[in-house]
C-alpha cells in the first residue's frame, strides 16, 4: 500500500509520460502512447490514385478502410530507403481520425519526465520543420524527437485547403 | 408557467395534429363545402387546442381558440368557405407551428398572436348580420323549451314576479353571457342573448314565450304536483350545498371551464376517482374507529395523510373547490390533534364525520363532473345553441327553487343536478329534432343529458330522499347511463360512433324507457297530461332516426378512416438512427464475409480439379473432397440466403414511405402558386414508396428546387394557359415509384416546355462555348445546360426562380447519393424531370473492374452498358479518343491514364473493354483492362482527404480482404470534361496568341 503509494506520489511530481519511440531513417520519434491504436506489420496497401503524394494508400484494418500515411515522405526525410516488407505501420488515433503511419521500426515503451522535454527549437531539427515537433528531449545521448500528430495532418488540411483554392483559380480560369 | 415534461408531448402531438390540419386545409382550398374536412381541421384545432390548455400555453389556447369559432362558423355553414377564409386559416396554422417551434426551443411562447387573433375576430364579426337573421328560428324552439321548464315550475307567477329571482338569473345569465365570449364568442348569438337576457324586458319575454307553450300548462301541472318532493330535496341539496360553502368564490364559475380537456380528464379523472374512493374508505375507517380507539393521533395521522393526498390529487386536477375543502379539514384535523396532545380527553370528532358527509355528498357530483367536463368543450366550442339550451335550461329549472339557485349559480354550475329530471328527458326527445336543422349532434347532447341526470340521480338517490317511482325512474335511468358511460370510457377513440350510437339508442331504447317510466309516474301523479305528452314525444323520435341512420353511416366511415389512420401512426417506434446505422454496418460486413465464403467455396472447387489433375488421385479418394465441397457449397448458399434476408430487413429499417416529405409539397405548390399567381393542381402518386430514411432527408431539398422550378418557370399563367388552349390550371405531377434496386422520382408538369434555342442563345451569351459547338450540340446536351451553376435562361429574377442556382443544387444532391437525373421535355408541351436513386446509401449493386493491379468498382446504377471494342473503332477527336455507339459520339477515357496507372494491357492487344457510364445527362466510355463481375459492396467511407479532389466515393472491401475503391462517376465526368475545357481554353488562348503574332 505505502509503496504504491508513493510510487503514485513520485509518478505525479515527476510527470511521467510513456512514449512509443519509432525509427525513421537514423532518427528517433516519439509518439503519446495514449494516442497509439495499435502496431501493424505493414498489410496490402492499395493506392490511391490522384491522392496527395504522401498518402500511400489505404489498408483494410478489421473492416476499417485507413488511410495509410508514409512519414517519411510526409516529413520530407530523405533517407535510406528501406525493404517494404519491413515496414511497421503505426495505427493512430489523431483526435478520432484513425490513421495509420508508415516507419522503418518501432522501439520499445519510453519513459520520459514531462520536465526533461524541451520545446522545439526553431530551426530544423533533422531536416524536419519545427512546426510538426512538439518538443525534443535526450535519451541515451540520442535525441528523441516528439512528433505533434495533431499538427501533422492539420498542416495537411491546410495544404488541402490550398489545393481547393487552386483547383477553383483553375476552374476561374476556365470560365474567363 | 408551462410545465416543461408535458411539453415535449405537445411538441409531438400538435406537430401530427398540425401536419394533419394542413393537409386538411389544402384539400379544403379545392374543396370547399367538404364538411368531412372541416372536421377533421376542426378536430386537429381541438386536440391541439386541449392539449395546449392543459399544458397551459396561453397563447396557443387563444388562437387555436378562435379559430375554431371560425371553424364552428364554416362548420355549420353560417358563413360559406373563402378562399380568404382558407387563407387565414392556413396563416393561423402556420403561427401555431411557430409557437410550437418557439416551445420546441425555448419553452415559451415568442411570437404574437393578437394580430391573428384580431383578424379572425374580424372574420367573426361581420356575418353577424346574416346570422342573426338565422338564429331567431333556431333559438326560439330553445326558448320555448327553456320556458316549458320555467312553466313547470312550482309557481310560474310567483317566480317571475320575485325580483331577487330576476336578478339571480339575469345574473347567472349575463355571467354565463360574460363567459360565453371568452369561449364560444358567436357575438351575434351573445348579443342576440343578452338583448333577450337583460334584466328588463327578462319577465316579458318570458311570459311571452309562455303564452306560446303549448305544453307548458300541461307540464306546469305535472310538475306541480312533483313540486313538494322536489322542494325537499331541493332543500336538502341547498343545505348541503351551503354546508360545502367552505371557502368558495367565482372561480368555480370558472373551473368548469378551465378543467382539462377530454383527451386527458377521462383517463385523469379516472385515476382520480379511483383515489377518492380509496382514500375515502380510509378515512371512513379511521373516523369510525377515531371515537373510541386508544392511538387516536396515529388515526388523525392517517387520516391527515389521506386528506393530504387527496388535496394534491384534487389540487393537480384543478378542483380549487375541493383542494380549499380538504385544507380546511386538515386544518381542522390538524387542529384536534394539537388538541389532543394538550388535552388528551375532550377532543370532538364529530367535525370529522361532518366533512366526511360532505365529501360523500361531493364525490358522486365529481364523478358527474367528468360527464359534464366531457361534453363541455365540445358545447362551448361546437354547439353554442345546444350549450345554451343545456344552460339555459336547467338552470332555469332549477330556478324554481328559489332557495337552491343562488347556490347554483354561485357554487355548482358543474353539476346543476336537475331536481327534476323528468324534464330533461322530455327536453331530451324533443330538443334533437330542433337542433337537428344546424348541427348532427343531437347524441352528444343527450349523452350529456344523461350524464348530468345521473349526477342528479346519484345524488337523490344516495340521500334516498326521493319516492319509490321516482327511484324505479332513476334506476333505470342509472342504468343506462352507467352503460354509456362505461362506453364512453372504453370508446374514446370511436367518439364519433359513439355519439350517434348514443343517439341511437337514446332515441329507440331509453327514451320510450323513459317516457314510460315518466308516464307511469305521470300517471301518478298527474293523469291528464299524460295522454298529451305523449303523443308529442313518442312522435318525435322517429325522424331522428332516420336522419341518424345516414348520418351514421358516413359517421362510422370516418370513423373507421380515423381509426385506420391511428393504427399507422401508433405502430412506429422511436429507434436512435446511430443503432441502426450500426446494425447496418455489421449487415455489411456480413455481406462482405458471404462474397468471402463464396470465394473460398470456388476455391475448393478449383482446388478440387488441382487434386484431381496434378496428384493424380482417383475418384474415390477425391470423394471426401468432394463432398466436402459440395457441402461446403451447400452451406455458403444457405449462409447467403440468410444475410441477404437480413439485409433486407435492416434496410427496411431504415426505409420511410416517401409520403414523408411528398406531404409537405402541397403546402409549397399552394404558396408558390399564390405567389406566382399561377394555378397549379398538384398530383402525388406513389407516396406510400419507400426509401431510405438518410435519403429522404437528402432529396427533399432538390425536390423543392424542381417543384419552384416547375411552377416558376414550367406552368404559365392562367391567362397564356388559356391562349394556348390548355386548361387553366397546369397540373405538377410527383410520382415515385421502384424500378429494380432504385427508387424513381419523377417531377412533371404540363408547362411550357425547356426551350432550347433560349438556352443555345444564353450560352452562346455566357461565353461558354462556340456558336459551332452549340449548334452541334444534340437537344440533351442543351438541355442539361440547366444544370450548370448560374444558368437561368429567366429573364427576371424573382423570389422563387432565376438565380440559376436551383438545378445545380439538385444535380450536386442527387449525384452525392449516386443517383442520376434525367429530363425529358417537350416545348411547350411538359418537362418531366426523373431522378433515380439507389434505394440506400451502405450497399449498392456495383461493378467490379480492374486496371493494373488494381480492381475499382463502378456503381452499376451509374453503368450504361461494357463494351469490347477494337482499336479501329476509336478515333480521334480534338484529342480526345471517342467512338461512335449507335450513331453518337462516345468520348472514351483510359482509367489506367486518368489514375496514373500502369495498364496490364499489352500494346499487342487490340480490344479493349469500355464500360459505358452516365450520370443522367453524360455518358462516357472508361476503358479498363478487364472486368471482375457484378457484386453487392458495402460503401465505406474514405478519409475527407481522401475524399476531396479525386475521384472516389469511397472503398469497399471485396472478397479477398481486399479493398477496391468506389468510383464517383459524377466527380470522374466533371474531372474529364474540366479537363476538355481546359484544353480547349488553352487552344484558344494558344490561337489567340498566333493572331496576336
Amino acid at each position: 500500500m505505502a509503496d504504491k503509494y508513493t510510487a503514485r506520489v513520485d509518478s505525479d511530481k515527476e510527470q511521467l509520460i510513456q512514449l512509443v519511440g519509432f525509427k525513421i531513417g537514423k532518427e528517433i520519434f516519439g509518439v503519446d502512447i495514449l494516442m497509439v491504436q495499435e502496431i501493424i506489420r505493414s498489410a496490402p496497401i492499395t493506392y490511391v490514385p490522384n491522392s496527395p503524394e504522401f498518402v500511400e494508400g489505404v489498408i483494410n484494418l478489421r473492416g476499417s478502410i485507413i488511410p495509410v500515411i508514409d512519414l517519411r515522405k510526409r516529413l520530407n526525410l530523405h533517407g535510406a530507403g528501406y525493404a517494404k516488407e519491413k515496414d511497421w505501420i503505426l495505427i493512430l488515433d489523431i483526435a478520432g481520425r484513425v490513421t495509420g503511419f508508415i516507419v522503418d521500426s518501432v522501439t520499445e515503451v519510453i519513459k520520459v519526465e514531462e520536465s526533461s522535454i524541451d520545446p522545439p527549437p526553431d530551426i530544423l531539427v533533422a531536416g524536419l520543420h519545427s512546426q510538426y515537433i512538439r518538443g525534443v528531449c535526450e535519451i541515451d545521448e540520442n535525441l528523441l524527437i516528439l512528433l505533434d500528430f495533431n499538427r501533422i495532418l492539420l498542416v495537411d488540411e491546410v495544404r488541402k485547403l490550398k489545393s481547393v483554392a487552386l483547383t477553383q483559380e483553375v476552374n476561374d480560369a476556365g470560365e474567363q | 408557467m408551462i410545465d416543461l415534461s408535458l411539453l415535449e408531448d405537445f411538441v409531438t402531438g400538435a406537430g401530427e395534429s398540425l401536419d394533419e390540419m394542413e393537409n386538411a386545409l389544402l384539400e379544403l382550398e379545392t374543396d370547399p363545402n367538404n364538411n368531412e374536412l372541416l372536421n377533421t381541421i376542426f378536430r386537429a384545432m381541438h386536440t391541439i387546442k386541449g392539449a395546449a390548455q392543459f399544458v397551459g400555453l396561453d397563447k396557443v389556447s387563444a388562437l387555436s381558440h378562435v379559430l375554431e369559432d371560425l371553424l364552428d362558423l364554416l362548420r355549420n355553414g353560417q358563413k360559406p368557405v373563402t378562399l380568404e377564409i382558407v387563407d387565414l386559416l392556413i396563416k393561423t396554422k402556420d403561427r401555431i407551428s411557430l409557437l410550437v417551434a418557439d416551445l420546441e426551443r425555448t419553452q415559451t411562447e415568442k411570437t404574437e398572436v393578437d394580430d391573428l387573433i384580431a383578424q379572425i375576430n374580424a372574420y367573426l364579426q361581420p356575418g353577424e348580420e346574416s346570422i342573426i337573421a338565422a338564429t331567431p328560428v333556431a333559438e326560439e324552439p330553445e326558448i320555448s323549451s327553456f320556458e316549458e321548464e320555467v312553466a313547470g315550475g312550482e309557481d310560474l307567477s310567483s317566480f317571475l314576479t320575485e325580483e331577487q329571482m330576476e336578478e339571480d338569473i339575469a345574473s347567472f345569465l349575463s355571467e354565463d353571457n360574460e363567459a360565453l365570449p371568452a369561449f364560444t364568442p358567436e357575438q351575434i348569438q351573445d348579443e342576440d342573448l343578452s338583448s333577450f337576457l337583460t334584466e328588463d324586458n327578462l319577465s316579458e319575454d318570458i311570459t311571452s314565450f309562455l303564452d306560446e307553450g303549448n305544453q307548458a300548462g300541461d307540464l306546469s301541472s305535472f310538475l306541480t304536483e312533483e313540486a313538494p318532493q322536489e322542494d325537499s330535496l331541493a332543500s336538502f341539496l341547498s343545505e348541503e350545498s351551503e354546508q360545502e360553502t367552505i371557502p368558495r368564490g367565482e372561480s368555480e364559475q370558472e373551473e368548469m371551464f378551465i378543467l382539462p380537456d377530454e383527451e386527458y380528464d377521462q383517463e385523469l379523472f379516472g385515476i382520480f376517482i379511483q383515489q377518492v374512493q380509496e382514500k375515502f374508505s380510509i378515512l371512513q375507517s379511521c373516523i369510525q374507529q377515531l371515537s373510541f380507539a386508544e392511538n387516536k393521533t396515529e388515526l388523525l395521522n392517517t387520516a391527515i395523510d389521506a386528506l393530504e393526498s387527496l388535496k394534491f390529487s384534487a389540487n393537480y386536477m384543478a378542483y380549487e373547490k375541493l383542494t380549499r375543502f380538504y385544507g380546511k379539514w386538515i386544518d381542522d384535523a390538524i387542529d384536534a390533534e394539537e388538541g389532543l396532545a394538550e388535552s388528551s380527553t375532550q377532543v370532538s370528532f364529530e367535525f370529522m364525520n361532518d366533512y366526511m358527509l360532505k365529501l360523500q355528498a361531493i364525490v358522486p357530483q365529481l364523478q358527474n363532473l367528468a360527464a359534464v367536463q366531457h361534453t363541455v368543450p365540445e358545447l362551448e366550442s361546437a354547439l353554442l345553441t345546444e350549450s345554451l339550451e343545456k344552460l339555459v335550461a336547467p338552470e332555469t329549472a332549477s330556478n324554481i327553487e328559489s332557495a337552491f339557485i343562488s347556490e347554483i349559480i354561485e357554487s355548482q354550475p358543474v353539476v346543476l343536478p336537475e331536481p327534476e329530471p323528468e324534464k330533461p328527458v322530455v327536453q331530451a326527445v324533443e330538443e334533437p329534432p330542433v337542433s337537428e336543422s344546424s348541427e348532427i349532434k343531437p347524441g352528444a347532447d343527450e349523452d350529456d343529458l344523461f350524464k348530468r341526470l345521473s349526477g342528479a340521480l346519484d345524488l337523490t338517490i344516495e340521500q334516498s330522499i326521493t319516492s319509490e317511482p321516482v327511484n324505479e325512474l332513476f334506476g333505470a335511468l342509472l342504468a343506462t347511463n352507467k352503460e354509456e358511460q362505461a362506453r364512453a370510457k372504453a370508446e374514446k377513440e370511436h367518439q364519433l360512433k359513439l355519439e350517434v350510437k348514443s343517439l341511437e339508442q337514446a332515441n329507440k331504447e331509453p327514451s320510450p324507457q323513459i317516457l314510460e317510466t315518466a308516464a307511469t309516474e305521470q300517471v301518478k301523479t298527474a293523469p291528464p297530461p299524460t295522454e298529451t305528452i305523449k303523443p308529442a314525444e313518442a312522435a318525435k323520435p322517429k325522424p331522428i332516426t332516420a336522419t341518424v341512420a345516414e348520418k351514421s353511416d358516413t359517421a362510422a366511415k370516418k370513423a373507421k378512416t380515423e381509426s385506420s389512420a391511428d393504427k399507422t401512426f401508433k405502430k412506429s417506434i422511436r429507434v436512435d438512427a446511430d443503432k441502426i446505422d450500426s446494425l447496418m454496418n455489421q449487415v455489411g460486413e456480413l455481406i462482405v464475409d458471404r462474397a468471402y465464403f463464396f470465394q473460398l467455396a470456388s476455391e475448393i472447387n478449383e482446388l478440387q480439379q488441382y487434386l484431381k489433375t496434378v496428384t493424380g488421385l482417383g475418384q474415390k479418394d477425391l470423394k471426401p473432397v468432394r463432398t466436402f465441397a459440395y457441402r461446403f457449397s451447400e452451406a455458403v448458399i444457405s449462409l447467403g440466403r440468410t444475410s441477404n434476408e437480413l439485409q433486407e430487413g435492416v434496410m427496411k429499417v431504415r426505409m420511410l414511405p416517401i409520403a414523408q416529405i411528398f406531404n409537405r409539397y402541397p403546402r409549397l405548390v399552394h404558396d408558390l402558386a399564390h405567389t406566382n399567381g399561377k394555378k397549379v393542381q398538384l398530383e402525388i402518386r406513389g407516396e406510400e414508396t419507400e426509401l431510405d430514411k438518410m435519403i429522404i432527408e437528402e432529396i427533399s431539398d432538390p425536390l423543392i428546387h424542381m417543384i419552384r422550378n416547375a411552377i416558376g418557370h414550367g406552368i404559365e399563367a392562367p391567362e397564356v394557359r388559356k391562349k394556348e388552349g390548355k386548361p387553366e390550371t397546369g397540373t405538377l405531377i410527383l410520382e415515385a415509384y421502384h424500378e429494380s434496386n432504385h427508387i424513381v422520382i419523377e417531377v412533371s408538369d404540363d408547362g411550357r416546355g425547356i426551350d432550347t434555342d433560349r438556352i443555345k442563345a444564353k450560352a452562346e451569351e455566357m461565353n461558354l462555348f462556340s456558336k459551332e459547338e452549340l449548334n452541334r450540340m444534340s437537344k440533351d446536351d442543351l438541355t442539361r445546360f440547366i444544370m450548370m451553376p448560374g444558368f437561368s435562361t429567366a429573364r427576371e429574377i424573382n423570389s422563387t426562380s432565376g438565380r440559376g442556382v436551383g438545378m445545380d443544387v439538385v444535380k450536386k444532391n442527387i449525384e452525392k447519393l449516386n443517383g442520376t437525373i434525367e429530363v425529358e421535355s417537350k416545348l411547350g408541351v411538359e418537362t418531366k424531370i426523373r431522378l433515380k436513386i439507389p434505394l440506400t446509401l451502405a450497399i449498392i449493386q456495383a461493378l467490379l473492374i480492374r486496371v493494373g493491379e488494381d480492381s475499382f468498382t463502378i456503381p452499376l446504377a451509374n453503368v450504361e452498358e461494357t463494351l469490347r471494342v477494337s482499336e479501329s473503332e476509336i478515333s480521334i477527336m480534338e484529342e480526345t479518343e471517342v467512338m461512335y455507339l449507335r450513331g453518337k459520339t462516345l468520348p472514351i477515357f483510359r482509367l489506367a491514364t486518368l489514375f496514373g496507372l500502369k495498364s496490364s494491357q499489352k500494346d499487342s492487344e487490340t480490344d479493349f473493354f469500355v464500360v459505358v457510364v452516365n450520370t443522367g445527362n453524360q455518358r462516357i466510355g472508361l476503358m479498363v483492362d478487364a472486368l471482375l463481375g457484378q457484386e453487392e459492396v458495402v460503401i465505406k467511407p474514405l478519409a475527407d482527404y481522401l475524399h476531396e479532389q479525386n475521384c472516389f466515393s469511397g472503398a469497399t472491401i471485396i472478397g479477398d480482404g481486399r479493398i477496391s475503391l468506389i468510383l464517383d462517376v459524377y466527380e470522374l465526368i466533371n474531372m474529364t470534361t474540366d479537363k476538355q475545357i481546359k484544353k480547349h481554353h488553352e487552344q484558344e488562348k494558344k490561337s489567340l496568341a498566333s493572331l496576336a503574332e
